[in-house]
């Protein structure tokens, strides 16, 4: 990103062209701090107001603006000539008054929103007048890549020359409230940013300023731009890191690990209960999940992963949601996921049931979108004692001939609790699983022994 | 079928851990099947059961996890000491090795419960009095110093298992009358299902009769 400060003889104003919109013509100005390209467009009257201001605050000559002129102002030939007086205009006003840019040509030209220094100088007004607003509120604050790599930057090396200015720029303030942020989040992009040349993917920051209490959520960002993502360890309750280029779990939990195929006990994430990985290039749940130990709900959504592995040293884990990965056969689940409530393995490529049918604990369990055909393959859910919600839709079971009555059957004494599609089974369905339960008895001689029932029923 | 109302009004969960062949499987078969279960195969990863006590005239549903006690299952049966309101560890009197672990035991059910937990401890195959490794004093002592109840029990004769479900449930019981327990915490263990409206309830549920009368 740009900064006039260092880049001071690297700095040009050009109004290379005009462009007309809705029968006003506006000037096209292209500054370029460096390699830092942006354009501002402006019409004439916005030069007017600015040179009045400049006028009356900081000693500017009066004439030096090209004069009004009310009729014939639509000329071709005529907007040549302003178009180059006003190039001149611009670039005799940044020379005279580059050592002090004073606030209105500082947004007239957009430096503001571009670069280091004035960004910065903005966000410290925000920051102070709204301080105590941002940290009592519990809403998520928002800040750009941009932002947070001027930071960085002002931190690394700060700007000495800086004191002749209007307001010395005092960060303060931004450090304030940055370190008792609840909520971040961080929105990159691959594209060019407004009407600049900065890439914000490119743009490198360090998150050692931050500390966030509970949720950092970052979207669109490379991770190798992110240092020491690993200072919020021991804070962050939720970290959210979706649409990156993260392909391991490692690339996340280890970013700022120099030998990631150990785990230490300082590179653990104490305090996190929710981890939402969605929507990455992951293609398997590695090791390095164990250092999310207190984790309650993993998300993984959008991914690329085909089994599941390494979550038994979770102990606190809850909710489990791998929706839309390439998950296929999934054996004794019980063994590899302990004490889960919630599963959503939706958009899979599961045929069969029989990898859940001991998960006890399970209350709901998300199947829809995936490739079961038989109700048979639905009979290893028949025993799970704490299942209310199942879904199924969109498998091709769900579209045969009483399709809910036969797997409500399932459940026997139980149908009545279960929820299936998110819907509750209505009376007259309860009442033909009853009659179908009663057939059954009588054509093989015998109750459905599910040794549950028996268990149920001793009492 | 039991569409309708839930026919208890709470429901515990119960965990029963120890080292390996100590009993913890035959032990649940006795308390819901009430038999004995001879060749118990190795539990893999956990086992589940479920039966419904009566404590104090209020019906009350167990849910029984039984976890593994080999130690390659020690990271999943972990998990399942989240949420349990009741703990039963358990050693073999004919093995003292099983009685050595216990301390390890305790240690992992008081970091992963919560502190209303009841933990009891229970001294399996009583019945196997001449191959006797730890004595009944030693078990109580160690029990008494750690605040556990302590029965000495046989899954094989029946003697004492029904006896000490029963009595975890009324300690926990218990502990929701004197509101140690909190009921709408996540991790109680315990769900409380209030009898609906309508439902004839012999034992007289006094806030359900309230309701009915107040106007």
């Amino acid at each position: 990103m740009a900064s006039l400060w260092r880049n001071q003889n690297e700095t040009s104003i050009l109004i290379p062209t005009t462009k007309e919109f809705s029968n006003v013509t506006y000037y096209i100005i292209r500054v370029c701090v460096g390699e830092v390209k942006w354009t501002v467009k402006h019409r004439y009257k916005e030069f007017f107001n600015l040179h009045n201001k400049l006028v009356a605050d900081h000693g500017v000559s009066k004439d030096i603006l090209p004069s009004k002129k009310v009729i014939g102002n639509k000329s071709n030939q005529f907007i040549e000539t302003r178009r180059k007086a006003l190039e001149e205009y611009l670039q005799k006003i940044l020379i005279f008054l580059k050592r002090t840019m004073p606030k209105v040509f500082v947004e007239f030209l957009d430096f503001h929103v571009y670069d280091i220094y004035f960004l910065l100088q903005e966000l410290t007004l925000k920051c102070s007048a709204e301080i105590d607003f941002i940290v009592s509120s519990t809403k998520t604050f928002t800040m750009t890549p941009l932002e947070l790599h001027a930071i960085s930057e002002f931190l690394k090396c700060p700007f000495p020359e800086a004191d002749h200015l209007e307001e010395p720029l005092d960060l303060g303030p931004i450090l304030d409230m940055c370190s008792q942020l609840d909520s971040l989040i961080v929105i990159g992009s691959s594209n060019d940013y407004l009407q600049s040349n900065i890439v914000l993917n490119k743009l490198s920051f360090d998150l050692t300023p931050l500390k966030i209490h509970n949720t950092f959520e970052m979207k669109n960002l490379k991770l190798n731009m992110i240092n020491s993502l690993g200072s919020l360890r021991t804070t962050l309750n939720m970290l959210k890191v979706r649409y990156t280029n993260a392909k391991s779990i490692s690339d996340v939990l280890q970013c700022d690990v120099l030998h990631k195929n150990t785990l230490e006990g300082s590179e653990k994430w104490v305090g996190l209960h929710t981890l939402d990985l969605s929507n990455n290039n992951l293609v398997e749940i590695d090791l390095t999940i164990a250092l999310a130990e207190n984790l309650r709900c993993l998300i993984l959504n959008d991914n690329m992963i085909s089994s599941i592995t390494n979550l038994s040293h979770l102990h606190k884990l809850e909710e489990l949601s791998i929706v839309n990965n390439l998950i296929t056969v999934c054996d004794q689940l019980h063994m590899k996921v302990g004490n889960i409530k919630s599963l959503n393995l939706s958009q899979n490529n599961i045929v069969s049931t029989k990898a859940f049918y001991k998960l006890y604990s399970l209350e709901s369990l998300d199947l829809s979108c995936n490739k079961i055909t038989e109700v048979e393959e639905l009979k290893f859910l028949s025993k799970l004692p704490c299942l209310e919600n199942l879904r199924l839709t969109g498998n091709n079971v769900s579209t045969i001939v009483d399709y809910r009555i036969k797997v409500l059957e399932l459940f026997g004494d139980r149908a009545g609790d279960i929820c299936l599609d998110s819907e509750k089974p209505s009376q007259p369905e309860l009442d033909k699983v009853s009659v179908l339960s009663a057939l059954r008895v009588v054509k093989e001689g015998k109750t459905p022994d599910l040794a549950l029932d028996k268990s149920n029923n001793l009492n | 079928m039991s569409a309708g109302p839930y026919n208890y009004s709470y429901i515990f969960k119960y965990i029963i851990i120890g080292d390996m062949g100590v009993g913890k499987s035959c032990l649940l078969h006795q308390f819901t099947e009430k038999k004995f279960m001879a060749d118990c195969p190795h539990t893999i990863g956990v086992e589940f059961g479920t039966r419904i006590i009566e404590v104090s005239g209020q019906k009350i549903k167990l849910q029984i996890w039984d976890t593994a006690g080999q130690e390659r299952f020690r990271a999943v049966t972990r998990s399942y000491y989240r949420g349990a309101a009741g703990a039963l560890m358990v050693y073999d009197i004919t093995r003292r090795s099983t009685y050595n672990h216990l301390s390890s035991w305790l240690t992992d059910t008081r970091n992963l419960t919560n502190p209303s937990t009841v933990i009891f401890l229970i001294g399996n195959k009583c019945d196997l009095e001449g191959q006797r490794d730890v004595t009944y004093e030693e078990a109580s002592k160690f029990a008494e110093e750690n605040g556990l109840l302590f029965v000495e029990a046989s899954a094989k004769t029946g003697d004492n298992v029904e006896e000490a479900f029963l009595e975890t449930a009324k300690k926990i019981y218990q502990s929701i009358q004197d509101g140690r327990l909190d009921l709408n915490a996540a991790e109680s263990g315990v769900q409380h299902k209030p009898s609906q409206p309508g439902r004839t309830n012999l034992n007289g549920d006094q806030a359900g009769v309230k309701d009915n009368c107040a106007c």
